[in-house]
């Protein structure tokens, strides 16, 4: 009984806790009225995963198994199995982004990093390459396909 | 119960999910947070033992490793050659076309699957050799793939493999022999033998040779050495042939430097590069400058003692170079008699050597600066300038209806061969401490009795008719010009004077006055204070060229 009403009251106040999250985090991005959609981020499109697209929001980003990467690939996904935990590396120089074979510096890949079923340690994408992980393939986009897309959060 | 728990990394202890810090040690608990949606797909029920596994590190399945291949476009090489293009891909090795960050400049970019293939590249760019004739290296490395290691190499672009030399002059092949000859000696004085020199290591770059550099392993030795230059030879040889010919198509001297250079007996042939070399050049400069020499010029022109007004002209012009490659000179010397009432007489021998100096600068010195080694008809040109000056004079006489007009003689040299044109009876003479000789002929009316057999040689400075000219410049539209080429040797001078030196002073007094003068200048004064004092009818006009050896004493 104690127990129930104790938990009771760590649900209550988890959730005026969040409830105060959310109001804070609202409060710091206030959505405009006129939605400005946000700076097109180039991003990876899953070929022998479908439906998993990678955004490369930061200038620098890991990939691999690993779930601490910022491109992390779950675990159970098709081809998923040839990836290192940390596999790959995406960085933004000048204009152009870069994938860079090992997530840490040295340290390569297992399976390596193939661009247009090229083995190489580290290459300048082009819109349209393949690029492939183990066996894992994405293609990349220096643009996102919908140039604007209608942005989630709107009543 | 805790089927969504997440395990801790320090104690290995399961958690909540939601769990920020382990209930059991304390520290803090690192959750998946994928910036990715899988949309299409459920979230898979993940078991316990896969979590597990994710955090502690599953091992990854390993593929068959795909081995050497070429990389592809955009590709960044040790951090610094992007892949710009691919220019040849094979099993083993591939070629690629690359621009360096480290050098800001467009490479070509060798990569190997063999790690060592480039050793001998490293040797040789360790001792940072620089010049024209050796092919700029930027880096040799080596970059391991994990299963396998590759060697690269850096080195200038653009670059022609092999090129055929068939078509190239001797003095250019020469030329080129001697640069790489230059090239492989530098190698060799770092100690270092090259060991490969065949026709694959020659390459061309903006039309400059270049020797692939590489060296081999052990110490230079003087077998080496000479191998090294035997192999260069050959090669040279080989690239000098035109296809479908058995041997280059070169002078009798570059010739024996390569019977020499590919003797079959070893200990015939030459020891090193440098040998090699210095033979290469010797011939080149026989070729390109007949000979190694200097000059030294005398003029003067008098009015005479029985005329008023001298209407001679002489020019003399020279360039003269001396190079660590020896001395060489382009010379051009004239003498025109000008003749007619009125004044006209040193105006049209004024006109004359004035064209021929304008004619030759444009046509023989500038060109011979600007185009060194390019083959010209020195008399051709001569005679152009004589004919220009002629139509110019021609003119002028037409529109002042005078009868104005001029001999001439000029001679152009260049090196030790003299191209001597003449019209009328201003002469050219050869002079050496054994004789005197006339080049040119006379164009008058007594040379004519002589040619006939009417008159005898001696009988040319008495006839009474001697001053009878059949050839002038500016007498007719047309000027017909005869040219002499000679060669002169070291020690012997050319003279070129009017018909009042040489109607007054006999050819054998010339001879004595010139061989017995100080100089040239002397000479000259000596020969004119000869003809006044033998009478002095004429003016007086003479150039005296004394052609020696640019080094040492005349033979």
């Amino acid at each position: 009984m104690l127990a129930a009403i104790g938990s009771g009251v760590c649900l209550v106040v988890l959730f005026a806790f969040a409830a105060l999250a959310v109001w804070f985090l609202r409060r710091q991005k206030p959505e405009p009225p006129d939605q400005v959609p946000s700076p097109p981020s180039p991003f990876l499109e899953g070929i022998t995963i479908p439906g998993l697209d990678l955004h490369l929001t930061r200038e620098n980003m890991t990939l691999g198994r690993a779930p601490d990467c910022a491109l992390s690939i779950p675990e159970d996904a098709p081809g998923a199995d040839t990836l290192s935990r940390y596999h790959a590396r995406f960085e933004k120089r000048g204009s152009r982004w870069a994938v860079i074979d090992g997530g840490e510096e040295g340290k390569l890949s297992t399976n390596g990093v193939y661009v247009n079923d090229k083995r190489t340690l580290e290459c300048y994408l082009t819109d349209n390459d393949e690029i492939r992980f183990g066996d894992v393939k994405f293609r990349f986009h220096a643009q996102p396909v919908n140039a604007n897309p209608v942005t989630g959060g709107q009543p | 119960m805790n089927q969504n728990g997440i395990t801790c990394q320090r104690c290995g202890n399961t958690n909540r999910i939601d769990a920020r810090r382990c209930r059991h040690c304390g520290g803090p608990l690192v959750r998946s947070e994928p910036t990715h949606r899988l949309a299409p797909q459920p979230p898979a029920p993940v078991s316990e033992q896969m979590v597990s596994l994710a955090t502690q590190g599953r091992p990854t399945r390993r593929l068959s490793p795909s081995g050497f291949s070429d990389l592809p476009i955009r590709a960044l090489v040790a951090k610094r050659y992007e892949i710009i293009q691919i220019f040849s891909a094979q099993p083993d090795a591939n070629t690629y076309f690359v621009a360096s960050s480290q050098s800001q400049k467009q490479r070509m970019l060798y990569e190997s699957a063999n790690p060592s293939r480039f050793e001998g590249e490293q040797r040789l760019l360790a001792q940072q050799l620089s010049h024209p004739a050796l092919i700029e290296m930027e880096d040799a490395f080596q970059v391991s793939y994990g299963d396998h290691t590759r060697a690269y190499l850096a080195v200038e672009f653009p670059l022609t493999p092999m090129p055929s030399l068939a078509n190239r002059s001797e003095i250019e092949i020469l030329q080129r022999g001697l640069q790489l000859a230059e090239a492989l000696a530098l190698v060799h004085d770092r100690g270092l033998a090259h060991g490969n020199i065949q026709p694959p290591t020659i390459y061309e770059s903006n039309n400059q040779i270049k020797l692939w550099g590489t060296a081999m392993p052990v110490a230079l030795s003087p077998e080496a050495r000479a191998q090294d230059t035997y192999q260069l030879a050959g090669v040279l040889y080989q690239l000098a042939t035109a296809p479908g010919q058995t041997a280059p198509a070169f002078s009798s001297a570059t010739l024996q430097i390569f019977q020499r250079a590919l003797a079959q007996d070893p200990r015939l042939r030459y020891p090193d590069a440098r040998a090699f070399g210095a033979d290469l050049q010797q011939v080149m400069e026989r070729l390109r400058h007949p000979t190694n020499l200097t000059t030294m010029v005398g003029r003067l022109s008098d009015v005479g003692l029985q005329r008023e007004l001298d209407e001679d002209a002489l020019l003399t012009t020279e360039v003269t170079q001396f190079t660590h490659a020896g001395s060489q000179v382009v010379g051009l010397y004239a003498v025109a008699d000008g003749m007619g009432g009125a004044s006209a007489g040193e105006v049209a021998s004024r006109m004359v050597t004035e064209t021929l100096a304008r004619e030759v600068t444009k046509n023989i010195l500038m060109p011979h600066f600007t185009m060194p080694g390019g083959e010209m008809d020195y008399g051709a040109i001569l005679k152009t300038a004589a004919e220009q000056a002629n139509t110019e004079i021609h003119n002028m006489r037409t529109r002042a209806r005078t009868d104005m007009g001029s001999t001439l003689v000029a001679a152009a040299l260049v090196g030790n061969k003299a191209h001597i044109i003449n019209v009328g009876d201003s002469r050219a003479y050869v002079i050496s401490q054994n004789g005197i000789q006339k080049i040119t002929k006379d164009h008058s009316l007594v040379q004519a009795l002589v040619d006939r057999g009417q008159i005898t040689e001696a009988e040319i400075r008495t006839h009474p008719q001697r001053n009878f000219i059949l050839r002038n410049v500016g007498d007719k539209p047309q000027l017909q010009v005869d040219s002499f080429p000679i060669t002169l040797e070291p020690g012997q001078y050319l003279l070129l004077c009017c018909d009042g030196l040489w109607e007054m002073v006999p050819d054998d007094e010339i001879r004595r006055i010139v061989i017995e003068s100080k100089d040239p200048q002397d000479a000259c004064r000596r020969l004119i204070d000869a003809a006044n004092a033998a009478g002095g009818e004429d003016n007086i006009t003479c150039v005296l060229v004394r052609v020696d050896n640019a080094r040492g004493s005349a033979k």
